[in-house]
């Protein structure tokens, strides 16, 4: 590569934050939604109360409600109800010769243990898993996303290289200059908010390295089991004795559970029920500390005894805890999780006008532009005013498809997709200019009838959940007027035609 | 976390001041005032770490980074829009001469005093 | 994408040479699948050789990962002799490959 180490991190920088950026700004956006996920899943079910049920009676009346269903699965994944998620929610392995009947997450009310008298929705998880997976089938996904912050990864560092004047223009943001003004917004939004982006970028790849890199647990274990074993101290995998013995009742074993770390539990996983050789871990939750990984205690579902708990993990195991730790920010409260809400639109905001300094940079006063020129603006459009729109699509087809319907969940879903693809191809038909101010004037229009929708619909509109100081509700309206609110002057400020730059003929130095 | 925020952001303040973009809109005449402005920044910084007690072993520092870049944001922004205005107050402390300033505080306090 | 008026125009296209593309591409895939391997290939020692616990070794090897990805990564787009890079990236890969296969998994 010719040049110096700047120019050649430049000219890298520029190709990485290209061909992932699309990609990235909707995993910042949809990763930036999740640090509300179970918020989210709550306003998407408003027929449910809050929940009030200690986390013993939620395992109890789920296990009840799995004894009915499915006595004889594989593997029971109890997720129980905490401060911010109101509702159990299962997921069963099924027995390969059981009859096969629909599976998927079950949501489960946390007192009857039936399932939830609300209407079905993905809620949170959608985005969630969409941040990590981009709808694709495993491990497609799984792969693409990782790729996508590596691409990432590469370009903070780069961009870090490269950037030349970092402290002298620390403040510098000059309005209404056109390409200066791009590089000015991207500076500022990478810059200052360059710890929580690196900090995010690599702990992402941390939570899934497992897969990505699973090359050192294959040189020191013959069976891969045996490292989370030694790491987590999860039960080696019993089979099943294929002799019945009754459950014993998971209530108690939670609660001492409990009681022996005085930190409450999260997550149960049952394997083998009604087997001889059954066994139900119970899993500390994470909120208490920077480690995600919450200890666990093992126990024999035949007789309730202990049979094995997590070790207290050393600093190799126990850093990687702490990086998927500040990756998802279990331990976060309220003000600082927001906070990083904040932080991650500045993310967003760093790879958009990354993309938009990209069309800017290469755009010459007078000339016809080139063909990835224009495939890389309208690519902008369809992503950086499109997903917004599909987000806001999804919330809006939660409110106006009926309650009752059958397989609204996947409706919900379909909708984000086709509003996001429909928007991204209508779009085409409008010059740039027309179609970015139009992208986002629709944009703050949807998200401003959100609030409207809400109230119409649902007995918990803004008004009352004010009054009522139901913070969840309102937070979550009110956060979607103040989104409405950026997309309008985005869309006023697309509308306006740019002044004519007073600029040099010759090539300028764009500096960094 | 609010608290941390703002500190930050005065703590950034001062050392736009101090740089050589904003030094004339804030009115800054020699270099002894750049560093003082300098140290004066890096003292609040200092605080706005230690003030941001938790429980959590190490989450203070997540607070500290995260409130002082919401802070450095919230600057810049504010600086981009109107830097005269926004480093006004700084501009009228620094640029008032010290010894009217003291003939001002040793002035009895009934004299009626003219704006 | 920085324009700098130190550095010479580029060649307009009927000029370059054709192989250009091809030392593109090589140098493209030694970054992303050869990087790849080199990364794994270092970690994967580490996590090996690393004394002590063995669980500790491996979470050393897997936390410091895309460390050594991106950079060597970055590094096949800096320097600019592509034999260089080529014979670094795949040498190192091959090489501690076969140190690895030759010292099995850790009993």
């Amino acid at each position: 590569m010719t040049g110096s180490l700047r120019q050649n991190m430049a000219w890298i920088h520029g190709w990485l934050g290209l061909l992932a950026g699309w990609l990235l700004f909707a995993m910042f956006l949809t990763g930036t939604a999740s640090y509300f996920r179970p918020e989210i899943t709550r306003w998407m079910q408003p027929e449910l109360p809050a929940a009030g049920v200690t986390t013993a009676q939620a395992a109890t009346s789920a296990v009840a409600h799995l004894q009915r269903v499915g006595a004889d699965d594989v593997q029971w994944y109890i997720y129980l109800p905490d401060a911010r998620t109101a509702i159990t929610r299962v997921f069963e392995q099924p027995n390969p010769k059981a009859p096969p009947r629909p599976r998927g997450e079950l949501q489960l009310d946390p007192r009857t243990g039936d399932p939830v008298a609300a209407r079905e929705t993905r809620g949170g998880e959608h985005f969630y898993r969409f941040h990590f997976q981009l709808q694709l089938p495993y491990p497609w996904g799984r792969w693409l996303a990782g790729l996508c912050a590596l691409f990432m990864l590469g370009a903070i560092v780069s961009g870090v290289i490269t950037h030349k004047r970092i402290f002298a223009d620390f403040f510098t943001l000059r309005w209404n200059k056109g390409q200066r003004s791009w590089l000015d917004a991207h500076n500022v939004s990478a810059v200052l908010a360059l710890p929580y982006h690196a900090v995010i970028t690599y702990t992402g790849l941390i939570t899934l390295v497992v897969m990505y890199m699973p090359w050192p647990i294959a040189a020191n274990y013959a069976k891969p089991i045996d490292f989370a074993q030694a790491a987590y101290g999860l039960p080696a995998d019993a089979e099943a004795s294929g002799r019945r013995a009754p459950l014993v009742p998971v209530g108690p074993l939670v609660a001492a559970a409990e009681r022996g770390w005085g930190a409450p539990a999260t997550r149960l996983v049952v394997r083998h029920p009604n087997d001889r050789a059954a066994t139900v871990t119970v899993a500390r939750h994470a909120g208490a500390s920077i480690n995600a990984r919450g200890a666990s205690v093992t126990y024999a579902g035949a007789t309730g005894r202990v049979i094995a708990r997590s070790p207290d993990p050393g600093p190799a195991i126990a850093t990687m805890g702490v990086m998927l730790g500040l990756h998802i920010a279990q331990f976060a409260g309220p003000a600082l999780r927001w906070t990083l809400f904040l932080l991650g639109a500045t993310g967003a905001a760093m790879v958009g006008t990354g993309l938009l300094l990209w069309t800017t940079a290469r755009r010459r006063p007078g000339a016809a532009p080139f063909f990835g020129l224009r495939l890389v603006e309208r690519l902008n459009i369809a992503v950086v005013a499109g997903l917004p729109v599909g987000m806001a699509a999804f919330f809006l087809s939660n409110r106006l498809i009926p309650a009752g319907l059958a397989g609204r969940a996947d409706l919900e879903v379909q909708a984000m997709f086709w509003t996001w693809g429909g928007l991204a191809l209508v779009q085409l038909a409008r010059p740039p200019r027309r179609a970015w101010a139009e992208g986002f004037a629709l944009g703050g229009l949807a998200f401003a009838a959100m609030p409207l929708v809400n109230l119409l619909t649902t007995t918990r509109g803004l008004p009352r959940s004010l009054a009522a100081a139901d913070w969840t509700f309102a937070g979550f309206d009110l956060a979607m007027l103040a989104i409405a609110l950026l997309l309008g002057v985005a869309a006023a400020r697309a509308g306006r035609a740019p002044r004519l730059p007073v600029s040099r003929r010759s090539k300028v130095l764009v500096d960094a | 976390m609010l608290e941390t925020a703002l500190l930050a952001a005065i703590a950034w303040l001062l050392l736009a001041a101090a740089s050589f973009r904003f030094r004339r809109e804030a009115g800054v005449p020699n270099p002894r005032q750049v560093r003082a402005l300098r140290l004066a920044a890096a003292a609040l910084l200092a605080l706005a770490l230690f003030r941001c007690g938790t429980p959590l072993t190490g989450e203070r520092w997540i607070r500290a980074l995260g409130g002082a870049s919401i802070g450095a944001v919230l600057v810049v922004l504010a600086l981009s829009a109107d830097a005269m205005f926004v480093l006004r107050p700084l501009r009228q402390l620094l640029t008032r001469p010290a010894p009217a300033l003291l003939r001002r505080l040793r002035r009895p306090v009934r004299q009626p005093r003219s704006y | 994408m920085f324009i700098d008026r130190q550095q010479p125009q580029p060649a307009p296209r009927t000029a370059r040479p054709p192989w250009r593309g091809t030392v593109m591409a090589v140098r493209c895939v030694t970054a992303l699948v050869g990087g790849y391997a080199f990364a794994a290939v270092v970690v994967t020692l580490i996590a090996r050789l690393l004394p002590g616990d063995r669980a500790e070794a491996t979470g050393w090897g897997l936390t410091l990962s895309f460390l050594f990805y991106a950079a060597i990564g970055l590094w096949c787009f800096h320097e600019r002799r592509l034999v260089r890079v080529a014979a670094t990236v795949w040498g190192v890969a091959v090489a501690g490959g076969g140190l690895l296969w030759l010292l099995g998994v850790r009993a």
